[in-house]
């Protein structure tokens, strides 16, 4: 079996060869290992590095190249499926409920009053706004003290919210006086309402991404992340 | 078609790690056939994305290692698979069986 400090050189060998995060790096020093160690067995006089060069070289052309793209569209399918998996819950019995409650909420305090349906949404925007720059903050603070990076978690970092919130017509409800628009009567509350809701949710299935990454990380590698 | 011979092993084998494949690989079919690593890792990720397969790490001397098994997603998708593949070798035996007269 290698020693750590051949174990430490497989790492530096990752990084020179530009793979940077630490999953990747992981499960390629195992594998660099374990085919050095056959090397070694069947030729006892093969140095170590020979070895290494020798195993490298079955990478093909490319390095470890290919692997390291092919990992990165991996990770942002995973992420990209987790987010999707979380929100559809949302949209299920009985998490359904909560988007039902909000809409329902948004549009009974229109027909109160209009300024509290303003601030309600002016709220909820800001607010989840607020919470998701936290929980990202959180938990890129929660990688960096490790020293390491993680694919995994690059991807998982990316804020629904924030695209969603780019492409939606949130921004009137701070400059128009007449947000929300009535023009259309009731489906127009009610198109707001469900666009509170839909914010609400994304912020939600966001936050559990967030967690659901980290505790995996945590789990999966323990040693990175007892040193933090 | 290397997906159908890497989820073969995995339901045969429970769980595999990536050189383990490789040496199974080559063991079964006596050299004939060689997994590239630049081919065999990128595969695993991609399954592991697709929640055909999920990964599992443990600590193994003085390292850690990833392991791979497939999902109930991916028991349901290799029988489907190995239908495809024992189609396609049908197919093949049918378009290369010589003719006689």
């Amino acid at each position: 079996m290698l020693n750590e400090t051949q174990i430490d050189h497989l790492f530096e060998f990752c990084e020179k060869h530009f793979v940077r995060h630490y999953d990747l790096q992981v499960e390629l020093v195992d594998h660099l290992a374990n085919a050095i160690e056959e090397q070694m067995g069947i030729q006892p006089n093969l140095s170590f590095e020979k070895a290494l060069d020798n195993v490298y070289q079955s990478f093909g052309s490319t390095g470890f190249g290919r692997l390291i793209s092919d990992k990165r569209i991996a990770a942002e399918k995973q992420g990209s499926k987790m987010f999707w998996k979380f929100f559809r819950e949302h949209l299920r019995w009985p998490k359904a409920l909560l988007l039902f409650l909000i809409i329902a909420f948004a549009y009974s305090l229109f027909r109160i009053e209009v300024v509290f349906f303003r601030i309600f949404y002016i709220s909820v925007l800001v607010g989840s706004y607020s919470i998701e720059l936290f929980a990202v903050f959180n938990f890129s603070r929660t990688i960096s003290l490790t020293g390491k990076k993680f694919l995994t978690a690059d991807f998982s970092r990316g804020s629904r919210l924030f695209v969603f919130l780019l492409f939606m017509p949130f921004y009137s409800v701070f400059f128009d006086k007449d947000f929300p628009p009535t023009s259309h009567g009731t489906w127009s509350i009610l198109f707001f309402s469900v666009l509170a809701g839909i914010v609400v949710i994304i912020t939600i299935a966001d936050l559990q991404v967030l967690s659901s990454v980290k505790k995996k990380l945590q789990n999966d590698y323990p040693k990175a992340f007892a040193k933090s | 078609m290397l997906e159908p011979i890497i989820m073969q092993l995995l339901k045969e084998n429970g769980r595999m790690y990536g050189f383990e494949i490789t040496q199974k690989v080559k063991e079964i079919t006596q050299n004939q056939l060689q997994i590239t690593e630049g081919a065999l890792y990128p595969l695993l990720h991609r399954l592991e994305a697709e929640g055909v397969l999920d990964a599992s790490m443990e600590t193994f001397g003085n390292r850690v290692r990833k392991y791979y098994s497939l999902t109930t997603k991916g028991k349901k998708q290799t029988a489907g698979a190995l239908k495809e593949v024992q189609s396609f070798v049908e197919t093949l035996q049918i378009l290369f069986k010589p003719k006689l007269t």
